[in-house]
């Protein structure tokens, strides 16, 4: 079933896939059931997919979709292809519309398999499942990945929090200024929600693009950003 | 109601800090955004993955006993991405419907950045509930700048039908909207000078026909840029200035209104480009005859140069008129 609150880009996908799915003689699961990730890979929560289907001999596929340009596979999803090699309940497919080589390299690195869902609504096999094993990114570099996740999350935090307090001032502030004063204040901090938004997606990526093969000055250079943190337009100014 | 550990149902009450079921949980329908880009929760997806939920969920019951969110959506649909089985929630009392407006607003709208039409339809129910209309009260009570309670406002102006295909296109990215916020308000402000200033257009066309006639432009690919509506005002403009009589201004007007395919530009370039070029000329012209007089007195010996281009001068203007000299 489709959430009310989808995103229409993704709830357009998941009929399109529904329907490709269906003509390809897969069951659409109706209710689609939660397998508890791994105790090992210390994450919380399970492996659903936004789609899953049955085939004839009840093999379970897990389809997660992805409308928009996507280059490197989040994190998360990165996690769910790892947990399906040893979860073992099913098939692990991203889902996209257009991909990139650098997509098609992290699918692999996380041994995920790749659908491309075409414009005539048909699903084509960019990276088979059973084509792929994930790569042993080591703990090490796994547990630098994370920790440098904490340092962004932190950061976002620490610069939220002191967005957030000056906007609860905002009332207060802008009751006695001019419009145009007024205006200008409340749109600034706006903007500053926004830059530190855009700076954390940004920043995301650059860390989903780590792996075991990344330089110690790609890991630096991740590393001076998050500590630099966003350039909000203030500073901007003032610098 | 989530499963104890006795498999007993439990219900957790206003004040109670507990676990429930993300799937017992239901968007705050004061909140219009019911939707959120796919990467933009990926770094949240991520870190809630790794971490779980930290900060708890807000929320209360619902007339049903549904638990009503009141903040942290964007962390709720994480957890129902990953298969969370449970999120942590502060439950609260169920707000009245007024103060449930408002704290959407200041919750959510900074952050998330509402679509203006979304916007304007939240502050359509702020208004109707708390009777409050004043602008700079409005700005104090949501949180939003007076400008955009303004542009809001002018927004529920336009016909409900136009709000939903604007509505309908609010996820799309802005390039990919034809029925765009920011077409409307130019539209509107064209429709209202036309009502305003050419009342025989006005009596002939009700403010839907005229609004759906400028949007249906957009829609067919004959509106060149939606600043081009500013046109419809400086052609009206052209009657004060003498450019335009008002029947002609009536004619192009009703022409703009009546042929989707014809755009603003087109019609303002027809009908009044050429008035305000002459316009503009006579003013030149008349300025330039000025400086003469003022600078070329008696007493002042004209330089050749100068006097060979005044010679020029009025030889153009003799064959222009016709009259050589």
């Amino acid at each position: 079933m489709t959430p009310v609150f989808e995103e229409p880009l993704k709830a357009e996908m998941r009929g399109a896939c529904e329907v490709a799915l269906d003509q390809a003689g897969y069951e659409v699961v109706a209710k689609p059931v939660s397998f508890v990730l791994p105790a090992s890979m210390g994450l919380k929560g399970a492996l659903v997919g936004d789609i899953q289907s049955l085939d004839a001999a009840g093999n379970r596929t897990f389809y997660h979709l992805r409308p928009g340009a996507i280059d490197v596979l989040p994190q998360w999803l990165a996690n769910l292809a790892r947990a399906s090699h040893l979860l073992r309940e099913g098939e692990f497919y991203v889902v996209v519309q257009q991909s990139t080589p650098n997509l098609e390299r992290s699918c692999r690195a996380a041994g995920a398999g790749l659908l491309h869902l075409t414009d005539t609504g048909e699903m084509d096999v960019l990276i088979s499942y059973e084509s792929v094993t994930p790569v042993d990114v080591g703990k090490a570099t796994a547990d630098r990945i994370s920790k440098l996740r904490r340092q962004l999350d932190g950061k976002m935090k620490l610069v939220r929090d002191d967005i957030s307090s000056r906007y609860q001032q905002v009332r207060s502030i802008v009751s006695t200024l001019d419009e145009p004063v007024a205006d200008a204040y409340v749109t600034r901090v706006e903007t500053d929600y926004r830059v530190l938004d855009d700076w954390g997606d940004t920043l995301s990526r650059e860390l989903d693009s780590l792996n075991v093969e990344s330089s110690e000055a790609d890991f630096t250079a991740v590393e001076d950003l998050i500590v630099d943190g966003p350039k909000l337009p203030d500073e901007a100014e003032s610098a | 109601m989530s499963i104890g550990d006795t498999g007993a149902p439990v219900v957790a009450e206003a004040g109670d800090l507990a676990a429930i079921d993300p799937g017992l949980i239901v968007a705050n329908p004061n909140n219009p955004r019911r939707y959120f880009n796919e990467e933009r929760l990926d770094l949240l997806r991520t870190s809630i993955q790794e971490v779980g939920i930290l900060v708890p969920l807000i929320v209360y019951r619902g007339t049903d006993g549904e638990y009503v969110l009141m903040d942290g959506e964007r962390r709720w649909r994480c957890a129902l991405d990953l298969g969370l089985p449970d999120v942590p929630v502060n439950i609260i009392t169920a707000p009245n419907p007024l103060e449930n407006l408002l704290r959407m607003f200041n919750i959510h709208n900074v952050r998330e950045d509402w679509p203006l039409v979304s916007v304007a339809l939240s502050l359509k129910d702020v208004m109707t509930i708390s009777d409050e209309s004043r602008e700079s009260r409005l700005a104090e009570m949501t949180g939003l700048t007076r400008s955009t309670v303004r542009r809001a406002k002018r927004l529920l102006e336009i016909p409900d039908s136009e709000i939903e295909l604007i509505r309908n296109e609010a996820h799309l990215d802005r390039t990919k909207q034809v029925h765009r916020e920011d077409l409307y308000l130019e539209i509107g402000a064209a429709e209202s000078v036309i009502r305003n200033e050419l009342p025989d257009v006005g009596r002939r066309f009700t403010r839907p026909q005229i609004i759906r006639a400028f949007a249906s432009k957009a829609e067919v690919g004959s509106l060149r840029a939606i600043t081009d509506f500013r046109l419809v005002s400086k052609l009206i403009k052209a009657i004060d200035d003498d450019v335009l009589g008002p029947e002609i201004a009536t004619a192009a007007i009703t022409r703009l209104i009546e042929s989707p395919e014809v755009g603003p530009k087109e019609v303002f370039d027809s009908f009044a480009a050429e008035g305000f070029r002459q316009q503009g000329l006579q003013r030149k012209v008349s300025l330039l005859s000025r400086e003469l007089i003022e600078a070329l007195s008696d007493e002042v010996v004209v330089s050749d140069a100068l006097r060979g281009d005044l010679v020029e001068l009025r030889r153009v203007v003799g064959d222009l008129l016709g009259e050589p000299m």
